[in-house]
């Protein structure tokens, strides 16, 4: 199954992100390694969500944890290591899809539902590749308030209280906008339910 | 009366409602064929997004390394492209301050002046020629 990762890796030792910072701040340079490695499949998974899969998502995951080496000094643990780095995500992928309007990149660009799931309906796609595809094509046609909740929610499952730190935007107005995020998803993934 | 009911499904995926909510939304539900056939979907909907993966990138880890690597270098670079004005700026005010200094010692700026040759003495000069 080379399109799954099975499960979060969990580390033989038992350091705690904010002990590896730490570490890292006093000058042990394996500690910023370990955290790249704990941490990257969330970040890459948020950053995919909210871009879909390719070079540039992964450009982005990337400079999620290259903006967090160039603020580790600033990084104080308030908040969960987690928590800080899919906030970098969120705004960074929300700078690329900027970016792309700019641009009139392809991603966003296509047609909406009438073309959405060409892609998908070829026969000889896998099911898990054609579940990716139905979804990041659904994703790409809602708009970024929505998808940054549903991504964060459906995909990464945090809470919708954690969505609401992470975001920084009242529970009500997450609440309503996850809502309003599945009933239009739900529209666009009918054929499909 | 409908939008409350749908409000309350939705809630439902995200909160335990209070018993009479609950009481609510399920009497709605033994009622309306729609509700159910809407609660379906959103379960299955649910369910497609809590499968989605991505593939792996074993280069990651060794990706974002090298490219701290890169912005270390970049920022020794950035910090150069930041000083250069100053250091121009410096070296400049320094050959004008030597200029006017020569001016005023000398009262002119003639080529023997700037090379120093119209403070050396006769005897100096014959010394030179053996």
């Amino acid at each position: 199954m080379p399109f799954t990762i099975k499960t979060k890796t969990v580390k033989a030792n038992h350091t705690t992100d904010i002990e590896l910072v730490q570490l890292f701040q006093s000058g042990e340079v394996n500690a910023f390694k370990q955290l790249v490695q704990r941490h990257q499949e969330q970040v890459r998974k948020t950053v995919i969500g909210m871009l879909g899969e390719g070079a540039e998502a992964e450009d982005v995951a990337q400079e999620v944890f290259i903006n967090f080496y160039k603020k580790i000094d600033s990084f104080r643990g308030e908040s969960k290591l987690s928590t800080y780095l899919t906030r970098i995500a969120i705004n960074l992928s929300l700078n690329e899809i900027k970016k792309r309007k700019r641009n009139q990149s392809r991603y966003l660009s296509i047609d909406k539902e009438e073309n959405i799931f060409q892609i998908s309906d070829k026969k000889d796609y896998s099911v898990q590749i054609e579940t990716k595809e139905i979804i990041h094509k659904a994703l790409a046609n809602l708009d970024e308030d929505y998808r940054v909740v549903i991504v964060l929610r459906m995909i990464d499952g945090y809470s919708t209280k954690e969505v609401s730190e992470i975001l920084q935007l009242p529970m009500g107005t997450v609440g309503t906008r996850l809502a309003r995020g599945q009933k239009k998803l739900k529209e666009i993934l009918k054929k499909y339910l | 009366m409908m939008k409350d009911i749908h409000e309350l499904l939705m809630r439902s995926f995200e909160e335990k409602l209070s018993e009479p909510e609950q009481r609510r939304l399920e009497n709605a539900l033994k009622k309306s064929k729609e509700l159910q056939l809407e609660r379906d979907e959103i379960i299955k909907m649910r369910s497609l997004f809590q499968h989605f993966t991505i593939s792996e990138n074993p280069t990651f880890t060794k990706a974002v390394l090298k490219r701290v690597e890169l912005s270390k270098s970049e920022n020794v670079q950035a910090v150069l492209v930041r000083l250069f004005p100053r250091i121009a700026a410096a070296c400049i005010l320094f050959l004008l301050v030597s200029i006017l200094g020569l001016y005023l010692v000398d009262g002119g700026l003639s080529m023997d002046s700037i090379v120093g040759l119209d403070n050396i003495s006769e005897d100096t000069i014959t010394y030179l020629e053996f």
